[in-house]
């Protein structure tokens, strides 16, 4: 497991796999052991960071909210039943977190508003097909933040649950049954979910570009 | 217009996300999916869509978040700032908790001897007064004796004749 450091007398057996060592740390944890809890934010932070940073789109909160994810799960650890992983459950809180974000900031529609650059559409188009991001070179990093931010935009027009399942699918790569446990829906309701949504995201790039008389002639 | 809603069959939407991100020959080995994709125009048109959007995050590609021990220390401490904070504002009830378990203690007492109180004596404060019975039937005229003899009976006899 990443980034694990042995606790205090309580190292990772070498029998014992991931799932295993997880759910001791959470049972120590529970008895009130914050060094367990401390191992149990270790292994959680960067993939609980995606994810709030995926949703919340590089908002300068990200880090604010993921702290309050994890001390609420602290807070409220003892009623975890275990029926779950601790990690469907820590991201469960995360995810109910931006929500509640998005609620009560009312930010979404005033932070992604702004209307896409021309230059920002055409790009979406010369995007080539199956591009793996591990033989992209140096020169490309400026476009990939270029990128990211059309589709920040893009997705700030989708409603919170599409957004947050596509992000969590496509940014922090959760398998489409990992995102159902965290939605509570089954895996069929997500993929349909998520492949409308990707609908929804393209329609939206559509709509900028039929605003746009220049761009009429370009078609997917 | 590109219209999304509700467009496409639920049954190969699945299938689609199945497949998106793949290579077209792996697509097409999904014969019944290629059929109906060759067959139904909407789901064509919403599959180039989805496989628009797959491409566009593959291009976004997000940079890793790499683990931050600050960030690890910033949330034990919060942790722990949360903790004393909720272990003072328990400190702050616990005298009232304690205040108002004897009080509660007190009025169960107070309950218990008032119970108490009316059991024993209520029900004599409360009993009908059967002296008063008496009292009233002393404001009655007494009803003439019985004449005990004949000698009396007829004696009483004459004095209702003559008025007496």
């Amino acid at each position: 497991m990443e980034g694990k450091r042995p606790l205090a007398g309580s190292g990772p057996d070498p029998q014992e796999n991931g799932a295993d060592y997880e759910r001791r740390l959470v049972r120590q944890a529970q008895s009130g052991d914050t060094a367990a809890y401390e191992e149990l934010v270790r292994i959680h932070q960067p993939r609980l960071l995606a994810v709030v940073g995926g949703i919340l789109r590089r908002n300068q909160d990200v880090e604010d909210i993921a702290q309050q994810v994890l001390v609420k799960a602290y807070l409220s650890l003892k009623r975890f039943d275990m029926r779950s992983a601790f990690g469907t459950w820590l991201y469960k809180i995360a995810v109910n977190e931006c929500f509640d974000y998005f609620r009560k900031k009312k930010v979404r529609r005033i932070v992604y508003e702004a209307d896409l650059s021309e230059e920002q559409l055409r790009q979406i188009e010369v995007v080539p097909a199956h591009t793996g991001g591990a033989h992209r070179s140096r020169e490309d990093a400026a476009s990939r933040t270029q990128q990211r931010q059309l589709l920040d935009r893009l997705l700030g027009e989708l409603d919170d649950t599409d957004r947050s399942m596509l992000v969590m699918k496509e940014v922090t790569g959760f398998t489409v049954e990992e995102i159902g446990k965290v939605f509570g829906l089954n895996v069929n309701t997500v993929k349909v979910r998520m492949f409308r949504a990707r609908g929804r995201l393209v329609e939206v790039y559509h709509r900028r570009l039929e605003r746009r008389p220049s761009s009429h002639s370009r078609n997917t | 217009m590109f219209s999304w809603k509700e467009r496409g069959c639920r049954k190969y939407q699945v299938r689609m996300e199945d497949r998106l991100g793949a290579a077209p020959e792996v697509v097409e080995s999904d014969l019944e999916l290629t059929a109906h994709l060759r067959g139904c125009a909407q789901c064509r048109e919403s599959f180039a869509a989805a496989q628009l959007s797959d491409r566009l995050f593959s291009a976004a590609e997000e940079p890793e978040v790499r683990p931050s021990e600050a960030f690890v220390t910033r949330v034990m401490a919060s942790i722990r700032g949360e903790q004393a904070r909720l272990s003072v504002s328990a400190a702050v009830w616990r005298p009232l908790e304690a205040l108002a378990s004897r009080f509660a203690l007190v009025a169960a007492v107070v309950l218990l001897a008032l119970s108490v109180f009316l059991v024993e004596f209520a029900p004599a404060l409360r009993q009908p007064d059967f002296g008063a019975t008496t009292e009233i039937a002393g404001d009655w005229p007494e009803p003439p004796a019985q004449p005990a003899t004949q000698d009396e009976v007829l004696m009483s006899l004459a004095e209702a004749e003559n008025g007496i």
